[in-house]
């Protein structure tokens, strides 16, 4: 592993949370005495145990102080069983011996700690010396040889050398800015994934709503062909009149026609609840008249004996009526004497006896507010 | 930053530890007055019960008091020491009892994502005490939460990238990075807290 990629975990080393494998790489990096890991690492570690600022600040019991110092003067400080309803700690606590120390969880205890002076302790700030500062201190007289030397050939050479150093600082530097913006990239793009995923749950979402407009537009457009059908023969006194009473049309073409139509028809859809996931439904209300149009799709077909029922909740249910399914598991129900729009609070459909019963007794199968 | 502000635990000085290490127990109990509710704290964040985190520290304060002559001030402030010492001891002591299947597997495990994301954001504006207190707070909270999250779950779980990543599920990768950025924007943010521990060699 090269620098490059040994600075790029500094800060997981830092933090405590490098791979131990990696540990130890990085571990005989820093202390072969790479000066530029050593200052960055010092500078992560001062963030990191910084962290527990943010924390909010606790007071240990108050008993805790005397129980240490206590244990300070006494005899066995190290030794000493700390707590009195518990005949000893529930793990062996490193204390005295500092090989019980856990190598892996304190990983980067030990440069902190040096129990003594390490074979392989970093070198200290100071140890690291520019190859000038290295020069001076090995001949001072060598050095002011080179000086001289350097004067007597010329600034030239010395340019050049501040020219080249000035340059590879710059490289060094643009360096860490494309690395920087490589992790930041890679972070975006994770973000960018996440969105796309909410994204495609929504637009999911979205043309189950437009599915279920859809239908209601069918339906209505269905319901206009039939009256139109129907005015025709009206007219001409053709077809026979029985053939169209279905309950809806027996209920009123015009009422539906004009809820349907009508500019101020407020709406309300129902979803399914989890007796009915896959349920949905919908009401058209036009205000000021008491009538609406309930339509339900996707209810499951009614046990022998029961029916579904609709209630208009406001400050308690009240009946609008009962209705079955037909083959396509449709239900509709031409609603009259709504209470005003202001008043309404919820719809809701449950299972009830067959006839119907003035409060709701069964299971709600959907629901759903204006 | 200001150096002469009143007393509290980043104010601890490199002379009252180096009086602890001549064995000075009033300078001790002046240490222990300074930290003890920052490390509690730290403390009762790992390990997560009051009894347990009053024993452990009791064990890290001890530990310090033996060890202060090895505290090297080179590495950092002595508060630094101190919050390494109790954080090491805190995630020995719950992977010891994780290791021996004790209950603490389940709240290891258990504890709620969220839980982790959503205490920091707009909690800690109450809270902040002092400078440092605040400078932390608000460098925490220019991170994105997911770069929140695996920070917290390195420093207060002890997990590493790999295991964060199994715990997550999320790819090594994208671990790695986030924990790079968050690094390199928590060093960014909190600047004058370490130009003022590193910054005066002695």
């Amino acid at each position: 592993m090269d620098h490059e990629q040994l600075e790029e975990n500094l800060s997981l080393y830092a933090l405590g949370a490098l791979d131990p494998d990696s540990v130890y790489e990085m571990e005989q990096h820093l202390a072969a005495g790479c000066s530029a890991c050593s200052t960055l690492l010092r500078q992560y570690q001062a963030a990191v145990t910084s962290l527990p600022y943010a924390l909010p600040p606790q007071t240990p019991p108050s008993a805790l102080k005397s129980r240490i110092m206590t244990a300070l003067s006494g005899p066995a400080a190290s030794t000493i069983s700390v707590r009195a309803d518990k005949p000893a700690s529930p793990v062996p606590i490193p204390t005295a011996p500092p090989d019980l120390v856990s190598p892996r969880a304190s990983s980067w205890v030990p440069q902190d700690l040096p129990e003594k002076p390490a074979p392989q302790h970093l070198p200290g700030r100071s140890e690291f010396l520019t190859w000038q500062d290295q020069l001076r201190v090995a001949s001072p007289a060598l050095a002011t040889a080179l000086g001289a030397l350097l004067l007597g050939v010329g600034g030239y050479a010395a340019s050049l050398y501040n020219t080249l150093e000035a340059e590879r600082t710059a490289t060094a530097r643009d360096r860490a800015e494309v690395a920087k913006s490589k992790l930041e990239i890679a972070d975006l793009k994770s973000q960018l994934e996440d969105k796309q995923a909410a994204l495609t749950k929504a637009t999911t979402e979205m043309k189950r709503a437009l599915d279920a407009l859809g239908t209601t537009h069918e339906l209505l457009t269905r319901r206009q062909e039939q009256i139109e059908t129907l005015q025709v023969q009206l007219k001409t006194g053709r077809g026979p009149k029985d053939r169209y009473r279905t309950d809806v049309v027996q209920a009123g073409n015009d009422d539906l026609v004009r809820i349907l139509t009508s500019p101020t028809a407020k709406m309300a859809s129902l979803s399914g609840t989890v007796k009915a996931k896959e349920a949905y439904a919908m009401i058209f209300v036009e205000p000021g008249t008491g009538r609406g149009f309930f339509y339900a799709n996707n209810l499951p077909f009614l046990p022998a004996g029961m029916t579904y029922q609709l209630w208009v909740i406001t400050d308690k249910p009240i009946s609008a009526g009962v209705f079955t399914l037909d083959p396509g598991h449709k239900g509709r129900l031409l609603l009259r004497g709504i209470p005003d729009v202001s008043l309404i609070k919820k719809f809701a459909v449950s299972l009830e006896p067959e006839g119907g019963h003035p409060k709701p007794t069964g299971s709600i199968y959907l629901v759903g507010a204006l | 930053m200001d150096a002469s502000s009143p007393k509290n635990s980043s104010t601890v000085d490199r002379e009252l530890l180096a009086r602890v290490a001549n064995g000075d127990q009033e300078a001790f109990e002046q240490l222990y007055e300074q930290t003890s509710s920052l490390l509690y704290a730290l403390v009762l964040r790992i390990v997560g019960k009051p009894g347990d985190a009053a024993d452990l520290l009791q064990e890290v304060y001890l530990e310090a008091w033996r060890k202060a002559s090895n505290y090297d001030s080179a590495r950092g402030a002595p508060i630094a020491w101190l919050v390494t010492l109790a954080r090491s001891r805190a995630i020995d002591w719950v992977r010891a009892l994780a290791a021996r299947g004790k209950d603490v597997t389940a709240s290891l495990d258990d504890t709620p994502v969220s839980y982790l994301v959503a205490q920091d954001p707009d909690a800690l504006d109450i809270r902040a005490a002092s400078e440092r207190q605040a400078l932390v707070q608000a460098s925490l909270k220019t991170l994105p939460p997911v770069q929140r999250l695996v920070i917290e779950l390195a420093f207060y779980e002890g997990l590493t990238h790999t295991e964060i990543s199994e715990r997550l599920n999320v790819p090594l990768g994208t671990i790695k990075t986030r924990i790079r950025l968050a690094m390199e924007k928590l060093r960014d943010g909190l600047q004058p807290l370490w130009e003022e521990e590193l910054g005066i060699p002695n």
